[in-house]
């Protein structure tokens, strides 16, 4: 090859050499003008930084603090009143929790897992703001220079998310009434709850046994949640508690009986001899349950009181009279009246709610493979047998009973729900008042100046042998003019009247009724 | 371009490279300057030399750097290091050795059979590059086979040749991609260079000013993807005339190549220019994100040995042949004697 040829393939090899050159240059430009690119520089140039928010505080009504944060962001709990059933629990977040639709919760945050901590999570728990900085490969920060930090805080400033608080949660709760509840109530088993009688509102909730939320303010881990599990602290007996509601239940016989044509002052004898042939019949077949033997009188457990009234077996505690206006309404009208006063149905609480049982003779061939008897009705009648109620069931029904028939809807936060239409008559509701205020009388054990009526106490034993075991109480003041209703049912002994008697001194002194002279009247037995 | 004005661009471009390292904050700095200084004696020297003095040095020259690549290879089998040959530099010899060689051997004037003669040009194309890979600088290769394909070329090889060693070089550079193709595109798709660039924009953030080196961003590629941090630190205009220097250095190479009097002076300056630019195009591929991230310096503006030694070399050359006969040489005489007449494939075959 010549020289020329030579040189002349430099020469393309030249052109070629500018010509790929110029195609880099072109790249280089094309570059500097992708904001993308850029952005995708200093996005790994910033680091997020999460700022946890404050949770929001949970409030009585009066505006008092029931659950507060600390500055190392955990529960505290300034007052006295715990009210941990209703307050609910905060556990580090689960699967669940992460996978809630808007939940912004990581692994080791506290959520709550119960109560009103999960119910109200969302707002409580606020939204975490971000922080964005410059740091190097290690995540230190690190401080730019001139045009280009200004670059980069003019990015941080303008990613920065912030953080808003949790917002507080103010309940109808009560922390004076919670208080004396949860004094009264110490070291039982039972529940206890206090109602406004017109709009159910929750005043006072209480369950035993309890926790000491204090104790779980940095969140209850595995073991805690067992423990609570294995001692029954962890059961709302409030709300998910199924008991045999006893002499309250009486309510509920006596508004039946009014309300289907008894007069008020229709008297039964007690124990009255009752139509042998049919006990006769009754007797043939005999349950092959746990039901004791059949008896052939309208008899009464606390003596012979002759002839009573519906007034008059109230205040005397007469089972007589209950037992044969149990057996004249037979379970259907017992069941209707009972389910217009919001037993054996749920509250509306919980989802998982029990709904508790009424009279039902499908539903005892169908669980006890025998027939209803008459004394299935009696039993019934007095509360006993085949019904079973929640204490926040009973204290509906003390609401209904009060308020002259509007059965309330339990609520503690946001609007009250109102109260529906039972369609019992108002004259009947009144005379059962009447009848119970009559009967209910200020002890020297309970002091109080404000009058209450209330039905109840212990729960004897069925086969009449053994020694009752628990007891439970059901009572609204003031008497004439009821504002608060108080359901009680303790599990271990005697005790519920004492209790509600403690709830309606509390609301007494809260409402400036009872010994303004005192601010604390202590526990009453 | 005058010699002076060659080694004034080069000595800017090393000053300019050292700024540059240390605004990084690389603390090699002060190696650079000394292998710069090196190299700008081993520059000095050839400048004594003439193209003819050059011509008789290529040839040994060739070997030396091939022996040593050689014992780095054997070294490299056997122990898996090279720490007692690392000290000659054989990448940074071996990737220069390949023009020297190949324009050697293109134009050797003895009587040679064709088959000798083709075989010696084909060993001078191929043989760096095989060493270089055996000695893991693969992109290295990859710069060298392709210079060498370029030299055949050039060199006016036989079609038949000239087409044989373009596949041979065209199948080495798949054969070396597919054997590391996952690692490759993972590397391509995390390539940092483009955001770098992309963050100074048209002007960039300032002299010294660019963060990404201690900010970890360009961590294992400071040396390697200097053409990004320019961009970042003098924004594209910077890079451009960062780039426009890179290209000017094998332009004036190839100016002088095709201002040379003599086929060995063309091919040997030709070929320096087609090294430069191969390996500033590798370096700005890798840089620009439209290749993998690569070890190929930025002739004359990146750090280290491999770099600025045998570029200094390269370019000491090419100053040589610029600077052309002693006056003394030029007047009644032809530069090669009567056996070193300007040989021809034709004459060559015709023997």
């Amino acid at each position: 090859m010549s020289l020329d040829r030579l040189r002349w393939r430099v020469r393309v090899a030249t052109a070629v050499t500018a010509g790929v050159f110029g195609l880099l240059g072109l790249r280089l430009v094309q570059l500097a003008e992708n904001d993308a690119l850029a952005a995708a520089a200093f996005e790994k140039r910033l680091a997020p930084e999460r700022v946890l928010p404050r949770r929001g505080r949970i409030l009585d009504r009066d505006g008092d603090v029931l659950a507060d944060v600390d500055d190392d962001g955990l529960r505290a709990y300034p007052g006295n009143a715990r009210a941990g059933h209703l307050l609910g629990l905060l556990s580090a977040a689960r699967l669940d929790d992460f996978e809630t639709e808007g939940s912004w919760a990581e692994p080791g945050d506290l959520v709550g897992q119960s109560g009103l901590e999960a119910r109200h999570e969302a707002t409580l728990r606020g939204i975490p703001g971000t922080v964005w900085t410059v740091v190097d490969e290690h995540g230190l920060p690190v401080r730019g220079q001139g045009a280009w930090n200004e670059r980069m805080a003019g990015i941080a400033r303008d990613r920065w998310i912030p953080t808003r608080h949790g917002t507080d949660v103010q309940l109808t709760l009560d922390a004076d009434i919670q208080l004396a509840v949860e004094r009264a109530l110490h070291g039982r088993t039972g529940a206890a709850v206090a109602l406004d009688v017109h709009s159910g509102a929750v005043l006072a909730w209480a369950s035993g046994p309890t926790w000491d939320p204090v104790a779980l303010a940095a969140g209850a881990g595995p073991a805690d949640w067992t423990e609570l599990a294995t001692s029954g602290a962890r059961l709302d007996r409030v709300a998910r508690g199924l008991y045999e509601p006893g002499a309250p239940f009486r309510l509920v016989t006596a508004t039946s009986a009014l309300d289907n044509g008894t007069p008020p002052d229709h008297a039964r004898s007690c124990r009255v001899q009752a139509n042998q042939k049919s006990t006769r019949r009754r007797r043939r077949r005999r349950p092959r349950t746990w039901l004791p033997p059949v008896e052939h009188d309208y008899h009464c457990s606390s003596g012979r009181h002759g002839r009573v009234s519906v007034s008059e077996s109230l205040s005397a505690g007469c089972e007589a009279w209950f037992r044969g206006t149990g057996d004249e309404l037979g379970p259907t009208l017992l069941a209707e009246t009972a389910t217009k006063l919001g037993l054996g149905s749920k509250t509306g609480w919980f989802d998982t709610e029990p709904a508790g049982l009424l009279p039902d003779p499908a539903w005892l061939s169908r669980h006890h493979e025998r027939q209803w008897t008459s004394q299935d009705s009696q039993l019934a009648a007095l509360g006993r047998g085949t019904v079973l109620t929640t204490p926040l069931q009973l204290a509906v029904t003390g609401a209904t009973i009060a308020n002259g028939g509007h059965r309330v809807t339990p609520w503690v936060t946001g609007e009250a729900p109102a109260p529906v239409a039972t369609g019992l008559s108002a004259d009947v509701l009144a005379e059962v008042r009447a009848s119970l205020a009559a009967s209910t009388a200020p002890t020297d054990a309970i002091p109080l100046t404000v009058s209450y009526a209330g039905v109840g106490g212990p729960l004897a034993s069925l086969d009449g042998v053994r020694a009752s075991t628990s007891s439970t109480y059901v009572a609204w003041a003031p008497a004439d003019d009821p504002v608060v209703v108080v359901a009680v049912v303790v599990e271990d002994g005697p005790g519920a009247h004492g209790v509600a008697a403690n709830a309606i001194a509390a609301w007494s002194a809260d409402a400036g009724l009872l010994f303004p002279e005192l601010e604390d009247p202590g526990v009453l037995q | 371009m005058t010699p002076r004005g060659l080694f004034g661009l080069g000595l800017a471009s090393l000053a300019l490279g050292a700024s540059l390292q240390s605004g990084i904050g690389h603390d090699r700095v002060v190696e650079h300057v000394a292998w710069g200084l090196a190299g700008a004696s081993g520059f000095a020297g050839l400048m004594t030399l003439t193209p003819a003095g050059l011509r008789r040095l290529a040839r040994p020259g060739f070997l030396a750097a091939v022996s040593i690549g050689l014992a780095a290879a054997v070294e490299q089998a056997i122990t898996g290091t090279t720490a007692w040959t690392a000290v000659a530099q054989p990448t940074a010899l071996l990737a220069v050795a390949c023009p020297i060689g190949i324009a050697s051997e293109a134009c050797r004037p003895s009587p040679i059979r064709k088959a000798h003669h083709w075989l010696a040009v084909m060993g001078a194309a191929f043989l760096p590059p095989l060493l270089l890979a055996s000695l893991g600088a693969t992109a290295m290769s990859l710069v060298s086979v392709f210079t060498g394909v370029t030299l055949l070329w050039l060199a006016g090889l036989p079609r038949g040749l000239t087409m044989l060693g373009s596949l041979l070089g065209a199948l080495t550079i798949p054969l070396a991609l597919a054997a590391n193709r996952d690692a490759l595109v993972l590397a391509l798709a995390a390539n940092p260079g483009p955001a770098v660039v992309a963050s100074g924009g048209l002007t960039g953030a300032g002299p010294g000013a660019a963060a990404a080196g201690r900010l970890g961003l360009m961590t294992g590629h400071a040396d390697t993807m200097l053409l990004a941090h320019v961009g970042e630190e003098l924004g594209a205009f910077g890079a451009l005339l960062v780039l426009g220097t890179a290209f000017l250095i094998p332009a004036v190479a190839f100016f002088i190549a095709a201002a040379a009097r003599d086929r060995f002076s063309a091919l040997l300056a030709s070929g320096v220019g087609v090294l430069l630019a191969a390996q500033a195009t590798v370096h700005a591929l890798g840089a620009l994100g439209m290749a993998p991230p690569n070890l190929v310096p930025l002739p004359m503006f990146s750090l280290g040995a491999a770099s600025t030694l045998p570029t200094w070399l390269a370019i000491g050359c090419v100053a040589c042949i610029a600077r052309g006969p002693r006056p003394e040489m030029a007047a009644g005489t032809v530069e090669y004697g009567p056996n070193e007449a300007i040989p021809n494939w034709e004459s060559i075959l015709a023997r």
